[in-house]
């Protein structure tokens, strides 16, 4: 055989781009799962075979209701054929006079007898129903016997008698024949009563009118007691039961209908195909692959849930059904809004699909895997039809139950910001924990070669030190963190109760806990070595004095950033609530203040972000997008105070995270951007506090939006001396020996 | 060049401890094509997964072109290709996909990729095949294609687990031509078989596995003069009639190299 390798160029040379390989791994996943013709029969047969049918069946469901009640007839028995005349004149003239009443509202149908018929929409046809009324003439013999029995027998609904009464009015002294008709109709019987009401209804009609005109007559039609009129207003209870709360049940189905086959098929088809064993024998990392499977079932996810919308839309539209779903109709607006959600719901379910698929080790073993979860999920799909279920802090961090409510909330328009911005950052948060679960069992030799000893080795702790955590490592910290913040924000909010300065020592303390504990008990299971995985190295001691020079003057360009970040009216709002806080925190001590909101943050929070999460970040990416990484998710955990959403505090929080991260990169260790840290939140709570000694000496925050720029300039050029001192701290020690790996 | 010291496995059985490989040890040139022998069961496929890094050792460790592969698995997978008879192909890809994608994966340039695909598709008779889809294609014809797949991105290693197993005579014939292309491109080798006729015929130097250990090693003659048999056949039959952990078990080449 001839060498395939003659003249060629030396391959080592040739060094791919990260994303360069990354496609050819996604083209690959997506050629084979779009070209499975089981995935086209899911994505385009289903969609079409079924809602055309379905909406065959809506719409022989809702005509048939509709036909039903345009075929409503009231059948009316009348004693004589003269006594008849009277009657049906009465009621033509009644049925007229309200015709005219309603005419915007109702199709005015000329003769009684003929009914409206259902027109263009379904729903239209609903509101726009009038009754058959059909009139009989009564045996000759014994009328008044045989009403009764008719409309007790059912055959009729309403029977009509006829009592003359001979009237003399006191005015004339003569005798003017008059009349009482008698309705009966049977009690057991819901259609006799509504047609009995129908009928006095437009006997009454004539009734008023003939009173009116006389009062007119009479010159006396202004003089009436007291008018009345109606207005609506949109009711709670109304949208709870709205049909658009099904939306998200729809939306589950559908996601999960179009993820559940390319999950299955990628991860326990490709074991079965053989095929994994040879992917896993290049040189890519699992989170590569597992992400470009994750890519490939979401577009399959979405594709399909957008033809079956499409499908389903089409269809509801086709027959009339669209305002029955959407009050208002299938605006664009609307379309945009249940995209948005269907790519939510598509997004969450790929990744708990691919998470759970990942540990079966053949299609069947899949299969059973998935089947009570499909189950599972339909539960929180019907909480959105609860009615009076209000979407709460702790529903929002519930997996499914969350995205569920926020459908319905979103859809109705009455989504919180709060609520809306912690439903969706969990769910990010719990498809990374399933992503990187996923990606921690599949392709192991578990489920590659089904030997038994590492099933529990997943939970164990890793046998190997690192020296700093691995991405998903410090992700799925951060994922179980999320929540757990959520609930202890709203834990905390409970506590009205208590003395302030309880709440503030509990809060502290879920602070450690939270930003603290979770990390070690992360570090401890991924085998990091605590001190080059927080950070916690020696400084030196110029970057120590830089640190606490720029956490005394930094502050200002915080502030000035938040200021302008702040609408006018904001400004104002906050400064009435900071007024109350600053009513109920000025009875704290200062140390507890300090402790809990200076102290413990200051520590935890840098331990976290800008050690552990930090150095797993540096891990992958270089300096600045690790800093700006870290910046982000710090600044994202700011943005939540308790039970509120203050946006305007991302950008001061950011720009603190990127100072504090450039800090921790400059000096290498944790340790000066801690005290930065407590040295700025203690020097705002420590001026809080003092504030009226301070205006005292003419300085008072409150009444100035901005600060004097001789105050700016000065903290410019000490913020400048910060930096520097750090920096030359880093050259000494790099110059030196030190303990920096 | 691929340099395996100590590796060792133990895979649990229930409530058993089993262990698959003992402490097993060898070493493999460039250009040398060495036979891991064995009745099913002995052991070669969990060796051979563990110097790719598929599967973790329980101690132990192999080491190809001086990357440990405890320490760099993804060093070790660059450098390594295997063909396997449990391997499947993508069915809903061509030929020509496939190749590209591993191709892209081991990181060889798009350009010299092509260059590739087509000289092996022509080494391996499939170009005309090559825009087909793989699910229509022959026994014969996907593992023609598998061989081109091992390859593409050049690899000084090539790991082989039964590549006969299921073939007929022409196909065997492929395989026997390819591990012959693979040592005079100076390729360093390992095939796992049972079949010792053909081992015979393929390889150059031999470790016998049984129960996981490593009983003998050396080349046929080398073997022949240690056992006084004739063909591996007789000599694994011996080894089958030995005891567990014979004594006197004769020393590998290796050691008496030392």
């Amino acid at each position: 055989m001839a060498s395939p390798f003659d003249h060629d160029s030396d391959d080592r040379i040739f060094t791919p781009t990260k994303s360069f390989r990354f496609s050819g791994l996604l083209r690959k996943e997506l050629r084979e799962i779009l070209r499975d013709r089981r995935t086209v029969i899911t994505l385009i047969l289903m969609p079409l075979l079924v809602y055309p049918l379905l909406g065959v069946m809506l719409q022989k469901f809702f005509l048939n209701q509709v036909t039903h009640l345009s075929e409503i007839e009231y059948r009316i028995v009348l004693p004589n054929e003269s006594e008849g005349q009277l009657f049906r004149a009465m009621f033509s003239q009644g049925d007229e006079l309200l015709s005219a009443k309603e005419k915007p509202e109702l199709e005015v149908s000329g003769a009684t007898t003929t009914g409206a018929t259902p027109s263009a929409g379904t729903l239209a046809a609903f509101k726009q129903i009038k009754p058959v009324v059909k009139f009989m003439i009564a045996d000759e013999g014994n009328h008044n016997q045989s009403i009764v029995s008719l409309v007790r027998e059912g055959v009729v609904d309403v029977g009509v008698r006829y009592f003359p009464i001979d009237v003399t009015p006191k005015k004339s002294k003569e005798k003017h024949p008059s009349g009482r008709f008698q309705l009966i109709y049977g009690s057991e019987s819901g259609h006799s009563r509504r047609a009995a009401e129908y009928v006095e209804k437009r006997l009454q009609a004539v009734r008023w009118n003939y009173r009116d005109r006389l009062l007119s007559q009479l010159g006396e039609s202004e003089t009436v007691p007291f008018l009345t009129s109606v207005s609506t207003v949109k009711s709670e209870m109304g949208q709870a039961t709205s049909l658009v709360t099904i939306v998200p049940l729809i939306l589950i189905l559908m996601t999960m209908t179009g993820a559940v086959y390319p999950a299955i098929d990628l991860t326990a088809g490709e074991r079965e195909r053989g095929t994994l064993e040879t992917l896993m024998a290049a040189p890519l990392p699992r989170m590569w692959i597992l992400s470009a499977k994750f890519i490939a079932v979401l577009v399959v996810a979405i594709m399909t849930a957008m033809v079956n919308m499409t499908a389903m839309l089409a269809t509801a539209y086709a027959n009339g059904l669209e305002t029955v779903l959407f009050g208002e109709g299938l605006t664009v607006f609307v379309l945009l809004e249940i995209l948005l959600l269907l790519v939510i719901f598509a997004a969450f379910f790929s990744a708990v699909l691919l998470c759970i698929t990942s540990f079966a080790r053949s299609f069947k073993e899949a299969q059973a895997y998935l089947i009570p979860l499909m189950l599972i999920s339909m539960a929180p799909g019907i909480l959105g039809m609860v009615p009076d279920l209000k979407m709460t802090l702790i529903w929002a961090v519930i997996p499914l139950a969350n995205i569920v409510l926020l459908s319905r909330d979103f859809l109705l328009h009455d989504a919180q910001p709060l609520l809306f911005f912690v439903s969706v950052f969990s769910t990010l948060f719990y498809g990374i924990v399933a992503l990187s679960l996923a990606a921690r069992i599949f392709g192991t030799d578990t489920i590659l070669y089904e030997s038994e000893t590492s099933w529990s080795d997943f939970f164990k702790r890793s046998r190997k030190t690192h020296l700093a955590p691995a991405l998903n490592n410090a992700m799925l910290c951060l994922a179980v963190m999320f929540p757990v913040f959520i609930l202890s924000a709203a834990f905390v909010s409970r506590l009205r109760d208590m003395s302030i300065s309880l709440r503030l020592l509990i809060s502290g303390s879920l602070t450690f806990c939270l930003f603290l504990l979770i990390p070690l008990l992360f570090a401890r299971l991924g085998g990091v070595k605590l001190k080059t995985g927080f950070r916690w190295y020696r400084p030196g001691i110029f970057s120590c004095l830089g640190a606490i020079l720029l956490g005394f003057t930094l502050w200002p360009f915080a502030y000035e950033i938040e200021i302008f970040a702040l609408s006018d009216e904001r400004i104002e709002s906050l400064s009435k609530l900071f007024e109350s806080l600053k009513l109920e925190l000025g009875a704290v001590p200062l140390w507890i203040k300090l402790v809990s909101l200076a102290v413990l943050p200051a520590v935890c929070e840098e331990l976290f972000f800008r050690g552990y999460l930090l150095s797993a970040l540096l891990n992958r990416f270089s300096n600045t997008w690790a800093i700006l990484a870290s910046s982000f998710l710090f600044a994202l955990f700011h943005v939540i105070v308790r039970d509120s959403l203050f946006i305007e505090r991302f950008f001061p929080s950011f720009f603190m995270g990127l100072c504090l991260g450039y800090v921790n990169i400059l000096s290498g260790s944790v340790i000066p951007g801690i005290m930065l840290h407590m040295i700025h939140n203690g020097l705002l709570i420590t001026i809080a506090s003092y504030q009226d000694s301070l205006s005292q000496w003419e300085i008072n925050l409150e009444n100035q939006k901005h600060l004097p720029l001789v105050w700016l300039g000065g903290s410019l050029l000490m913020v400048v001396v910060g930096f520097f001192l750090i920096r030359i701290s880093n050259r000494r020690q790099s110059a030196g020996s030190t303990d920096l790996p | 060049m691929i340099l395996v010291k100590d590796l060792t496995r133990i895979f649990e059985a229930g409530n058993q401890d089993v262990l698959a490989v003992d402490h097993v040890s060898f070493e493999v040139q460039p250009g040398e094509v060495y036979g891991l022998l064995g009745p099913n069961g002995a052991g070669k496929t969990t060796t051979l997964r563990m110097i790719l890094g598929l599967l973790k050792p329980t101690s132990g460790d192999a080491e190809v072109e001086g990357f440990l592969v405890s320490s760099h698995p993804d060093e070790i997978k660059r450098r390594v290709g295997l063909v396997s008879t449990s391997a499947g192909l993508y069915q809903w890809l061509t030929p020509h996909e496939i190749l590209s994608f591993f191709a892209d994966v081991y990181g060889v340039h798009p350009l010299q990729a092509e260059e590739r695909i087509e000289k092996l598709s022509r080494l391996f008779d499939i170009t005309s095949f090559l825009d087909r889809r793989t699910a229509t294609l022959s026994t014969g014809q996907k593992q023609r294609v598998n061989l081109a797949r091992s390859l593409i991105h050049n690899p000084p290693v090539m790991l082989m687990d039964e590549p006969t197993r299921g073939l007929d005579v022409v196909g065997s014939k492929v395989i026997f031509d390819y591990i012959d292309l693979l040592r005079e491109e100076g390729k360093a080798v390992i095939v796992c078989t049972h079949r010792l006729d053909e081992a015979e015929q393929l390889c150059d130097r031999f470790g016998l596995l049984y129960y996981g250990k490593k009983n003998y090693e050396g080349t046929l003659a080398e073997l022949q003069q240690c056992t006084s048999c004739q063909t591996l056949t007789q000599i694994f039959l011996q080894l089958l009639d030995a005891p567990l952990e014979p004594a006197g078990i004769l020393p590998t080449a290796q050691e008496e190299l030392i």
